[in-house]
């Protein structure tokens, strides 16, 4: 049975990562509602058999909230994950604490959608003394198989998982950059579209997630040589600001953890290294930081 | 409420740190070097300069609100760059017959000395004092040679020079070389009885005495400070040392080797298993944290091939 249930969870992550929004195609829109709506069915049955799942759907849901009230959009989707949602925050809360900075983060643009109002007054109750989401922002709750590294992996579809691999492991910096256009071209990426939004979690996973090549290559490529060219790519303002948070989100938040040096590096190389040729972005880097860490 | 029990840091209460002193807190951590030449960036928006400047100078000027516990574990688990201010005397100390040993493989090396080192001002210093303080300089040269190059932007025209990778080969060549008497010396473990026997040869090979005090002997200990040394002052220049150590490893077994042993030591003194015969000696390695060096030493062997976790 344990095992059929790791199956089980293993498909659900699987669908999971290939789920994200798209300008056209209207399939793929049927496809996202069908496996919500299979999910809303089975949610008693995923809770109690196989309970470590409900956290990536969980993430998925709010990242995907989050996404479309943007638009404010109130779509029968959007309400079939509200009520996805507000299940598993009762049933399995302290599991879904395990997505840490994460949740936080993501719960930053939920403040527009009223009927989660609940879980951002409980994000700020006090717990031994400490609010709860300060807790959460120093990943206190994480475990080896869940922890925000890990499921950070839901929000990028494999193709981008796989390609990214590739770019950082064999490609060279001087043809990383048609790399990433394809494979951006591949996951239906377009500018200026609602696909952009991907990019948003690519950031994050990029800087959480992957690490620089150890290969010794002299023309590796390095996380911020990606960042440099995601972020060029990006041409909607929404999403530039929000791809401009994931960026500095650990700076704001750092909680004095030698191992966070990994978070800011890439981004401040970015910066570092992009002030001759793109002066432009390091100032909208540096100007942007400033700013958020004012307000 | 359930905390994770991998949480390691279960002294940490949280912080009320607004934003902006995250911010420069994180500036705190990177080169000094880096920030500075941003600011010397004449392109750069004038109004960007001067918050840039504030920032700075405010953690020049120590703004920092060290009595905080988040500050003292930043201080505790690294990166602070006046942690190891007038810590590790004994790299100011060595017998003059050592340095004079290693000004004599110098020597030797002569013409075969790479170019890129040869180039560098802290050479000339070295080669007339062969000392491992100079030596430590020469080094940090060395690795802020090989960061430059990591650092071309996104059209670097490098391809006719220099490459990272070639730097970190030709650099730990040299140091190999440079203590070819010191990697040669036999060491029997074939009468040795018991770990403490071990213990004792291992450190006899890296320390002297002088009334009481121990002098630096040999290479091993000298590169195991200097990583935890970098990995607390200066990141980008330890991931370059990072990757030196794990030739280093990989050509001479025996450095590897005595890494284990430092390590062993260290965890003996920790669970307070020590002999007494040991215990002054180990007291040089209680400067470091056992966790953070056996990181260090981990992420030296992930680079080797073929070792595997």
């Amino acid at each position: 049975m344990d095992v059929c249930m790791d199956k089980l969870e293993g498909i659900i992550v699987y669908f999971l990562r290939n789920i994200y929004l798209t300008e056209k195609s209207s399939d793929n829109y049927l496809f996202i509602e069908m496996f919500f709506d299979v999910i809303s069915k089975k949610k008693s049955l995923i809770s109690e058999k196989c309970p470590d799942a409900l956290v990536p759907i969980f993430f998925k849901c709010i990242r995907l909230i989050s996404i479309t009230s943007i638009f404010r959009e109130t779509s029968d989707l959007q309400l079939q994950l509200l009520e996805i949602v507000k299940f598993i925050w009762i049933n399995q809360k302290e599991k879904i604490f395990s997505l840490g900075r994460e949740l936080v983060r993501a719960c930053q643009e939920l403040f527009k959608v009223p009927e989660l109002n609940f879980m951002i007054e409980e994000l700020n109750c006090e717990y031994d003394g400490i609010k709860l989401y300060k807790k959460l922002l120093n990943n206190e709750y994480s475990e080896p198989k869940l922890n925000p590294q890990n499921l950070i992996l839901v929000q990028i579809p494999p193709l981008l998982d796989q390609y990214s691999n590739y770019i950082l492991n064999s490609a060279s910096k001087f043809n990383f950059n048609r790399h990433l256009v394809w494979m951006m071209k591949r996951v239906g990426l377009e500018k200026n579209t609602i696909t952009e939004s991907i990019l948003i979690d690519y950031i994050r996973y990029i800087l959480i997630k992957m690490d620089d090549s150890t290969n010794g290559e002299p023309d590796k490529v390095y996380r911020w040589h990606i960042l440099g060219c995601v972020f060029k790519h990006l041409k909607s303002e929404i999403y530039r600001t929000l791809a401009k948070q994931a960026l500095f989100f650990d700076w704001l938040n750092y909680s004095g953890c030698s191992r966070e040096y990994k978070y800011f590096e890439p981004t401040w190389l970015t910066i570092l290294n992009s002030i001759n040729k793109y002066r432009e972005m390091s100032e909208e880097l540096l100007d942007f930081l400033f700013l958020y860490a004012k307000e | 409420m359930r905390k994770s029990k991998y949480y390691d840091n279960s002294s940490y209460e949280g912080t009320d740190d607004s934003a902006e002193q995250n911010v420069v807190k994180v500036f705190n951590l990177f080169n000094r070097k880096q920030l500075d030449n941003l600011l010397g960036c004449e392109d750069l928006d004038a109004h960007l300069r001067n918050r840039l400047q504030t920032l700075i100078n405010n953690t020049k000027l120590g703004d920092l609100n060290i009595n905080s516990k988040e500050d003292k574990m930043t201080i505790e688990q690294g990166y602070h760059p006046d942690m190891f201010q007038g810590d590790f005397r004994i790299f100011e100390k060595e017998k003059p017959f050592r340095i004079n040993q290693r000004g004599i493989e110098l020597e030797k090396l002569g013409d075969s000395v790479p170019i890129f080192i040869r180039e560098l001002n802290s050479f000339n210093t070295f080669s007339s004092e062969a000392s491992i303080k100079n030596f430590s300089m020469l080094l940090n040269d060395i690795f802020q040679k090989g960061v430059t190059l990591a650092n071309q932007t996104y059209s670097p025209t490098m391809i006719d020079q220099l490459s990272q990778d070639q730097i970190i080969q030709d650099s730990a060549k040299f140091v190999l070389l440079l203590s070819e008497d010191f990697l040669k010396q036999p060491i029997l473990f074939a009468d040795c009885k018991s770990f403490d026997q071990i213990f004792s040869k291992i450190l006899a090979r890296n320390f002297d005495y002088e009334n009481e005090y121990p002098l630096l002997m040999g290479l091993s200990y000298f590169l195991f400070v200097k990583l935890s040394k970098l990995f607390s002052e200066n990141l980008n220049l330890y991931y370059i040392m990072e990757k030196m150590m794990a030739i280093i490893f990989d050509q001479a077994p025996i450095v590897h080797f005595e890494f284990v042993i430092f390590l062993s030591l260290m965890k003996f003194y920790e669970e307070g298993t020590l002999t007494n015969k040991h215990k002054g000696i180990v007291n040089i390695l209680s400067d470091l944290k056992l966790e953070r060096m056996s990181e260090i030493f981990y992420r030296c062997c992930s680079h080797i091939v073929g070792v595997s976790q």
